[in-house]
């Protein structure tokens, strides 16, 4: 038991003191949540920044910033015709800092699209979805099609003359589907053109079951990452293969 | 216990509790080339990460994010452009039947991309940027020809009225989604097939290093239509160039 209030306070979360040796670090990983996300030990290889450039990680730390700011924007904004615009001019304009909140969200959405795609042209160019990884490249597939999901359906929480557009002419291309395109088009807009239905929609979709699939997903492709032996990498030079 | 001793001669302080299909990094480990993780992935990582939110914030400060009138269904925006990454397949839209152009090619794409893994399973060239040197040539090869055939086509459809590239498909004796949804759908893949073989046959490339080829040649030819919706597409969903004042008029 540590004899100062901090020494306790960082025991009673990690079990041991500051790690400056190997063994102690490997405890930091090992006695902590970190063990679900990290090996205690990973080739060096797999350290080297231009062989993944961080993008996996950077897709994740969007999200992280993409939901806290979210749920803050969320208690400025009521997703009706009446009244959502003026509630993101309110945010531009009176509430303290607000229009920071919202450009962090804004920029940070786009950031995460362009980050998942590059996070996929990172894996498919490094030969990453090979065996034992085929099924983790699948979910990363489902990943793509949920963060551009996400993208597209924020576009129109603003209820300004670009997201109504935008969603008229992407719900139109969606409308164009054989067989189920019709319904799937008046499914998503509850109605014909773009309304306060759509708007609902788009607001339940966007805040609830969106960031929800994707975090479980998430949730899936990073104990897949675990579980295919860690980040890819060459054959090793003692003719063992990872 | 001293049959235990016969076996193994020395005190072990390790046991063997399962076999395992597969690998880890602890398996080869001649020479050891596995470093731990604390602190070197988690520095690595919290660095880059205050340097994402630092790039963020400084972002946020400087940069408004848009905000035009007031929705208002009776005045249409012009031109009306999708979010900027659907505008590849906006661009599409104009040339192809809606029908191909806004759901069979995605799904084309997506199905494609589900199916790699199944097709390329060989361990050769996993962890290597493009597998090899001649997974770069394909590259090279795929992604040049893109580079210059996209462009060229779009110049074609650009100078002609009817956004025809070569003949105009519509006025084909034929119903719509054949005219003009089918046959660009096969010009489109055959025009992969070809990359595909001419990797295969003219820098003999394998089946993983072709397919680097024919990746590099969809990534670029969806960014070059997205560039062309967001910088070169104007009023009317004509050509402009980006920095032409009169291509975006509101309302
Ligand atoms: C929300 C989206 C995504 C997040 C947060 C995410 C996160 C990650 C992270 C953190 C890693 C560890 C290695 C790295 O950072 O590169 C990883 C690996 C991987 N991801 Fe993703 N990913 C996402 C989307 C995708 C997509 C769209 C694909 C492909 C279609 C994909 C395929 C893979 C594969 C194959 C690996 C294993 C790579 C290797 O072992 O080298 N992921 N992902």
């Amino acid at each position: 038991m540590s004899r100062t209030l901090p020494g306790r306070i960082w025991r009673s979360i990690y079990r041991q003191p500051f790690a400056d040796e190997e063994r102690e670090g490997a405890r930091v990983i090992n006695d902590s949540l970190l063990m679900h996300l990290h090996p205690v030990k990973l080739r060096r290889h797999g350290l080297s920044i231009t062989y993944t450039f961080g993008l996996g990680g950077i897709s994740f730390l969007l999200f992280i910033v993409l939901t806290v700011t979210g749920v803050l924007l969320m208690f400025q904004y009521l997703p009706t015709t009446e009244q959502a615009y003026a509630d993101i001019q309110r945010l531009s304009g009176e509430v303290f800092l607000g229009q920071l909140l919202r450009n962090m969200h804004r920029w940070a959405a786009h950031a995460m699209v362009l980050a998942v795609f590059l996070h996929m042209c990172r894996a498919f160019f490094t030969g990453s979805y090979k065996p034992p990884r085929s099924f983790n490249w699948a979910v990363g597939v489902g990943l793509l099609v949920l963060t551009l999901l996400l993208s597209f359906t924020g576009y129109l929480l603003p209820w300004d003359q670009l997201a109504f557009w935008a969603i008229t002419v992407g719900t139109n291309i969606a409308g164009y589907a054989p067989l189920v395109g019709r319904a799937l088009r008046s499914f998503l807009l509850d109605g014909i053109v773009v309304g306060q239905g759509a708007l609902l929609r788009f607001y339940v979709l966007h805040v609830v079951v969106l960031p929800l699939v994707l975090a479980l997903l998430v949730g899936l492709h990073f104990w897949r990452v675990r579980k295919d032996g860690g980040i890819s990498g060459p054959p090793l030079p003692g003719g063992g293969h990872e | 216990m001293s049959e235990d001793k016969k076996v193994f001669p020395t005190d072990r302080t390790f046991t063997l509790v399962e076999v395992v299909e597969g690998t880890s990094p602890l398996i080869a480990k001649e020479p050891d080339d596995t470093v731990p993780t604390y602190p070197h992935l988690l520095l690595t990582e919290a660095v880059a990460a205050l340097f994402v939110l630092l790039g963020l914030l400084i972002a946020s400060i400087f940069f408004n994010a848009p905000l035009g009138e007031l929705a208002n269904p009776l005045v249409a925006e012009n031109p009306a452009k999708a979010p900027w990454y659907f505008l590849g397949l906006q661009e599409l839209l104009l040339h192809m039947h809606p029908v191909f152009a806004g759901v069979i090619i995605p799904a084309t794409v997506l199905l494609g991309l589900l199916a790699v893994p199944y097709f390329d399973f060989g361990p050769k060239g996993e962890g290597v940027w493009f597998s090899s040197r001649r997974g770069v040539g394909c590259a090279l090869l795929c992604g040049g020809t893109t580079l210059v055939a996209i462009p060229f086509a779009l110049y074609l459809s650009g100078a002609n009225p009817t956004n025809a590239i070569v003949v105009d498909l519509k006025t084909l004796a034929l119903p719509q989604l054949i005219s003009t949804g089918l046959i660009p759908y096969a010009a489109m893949l055959l025009s992969l097939t070809l990359l595909y073989v001419l990797c295969r046959r003219l820098l003999g490339a394998s089946r993983r290093e072709a397919l680097v080829g024919v990746f590099t040649a969809l990534v670029l030819g969806m960014v070059i239509l997205t560039l062309t919706g967001l910088y070169f597409r104007g009023v009317g969903w004509k050509f402009f160039w980006p920095w032409d004042p009169t291509r975006l008029l509101h309302g």
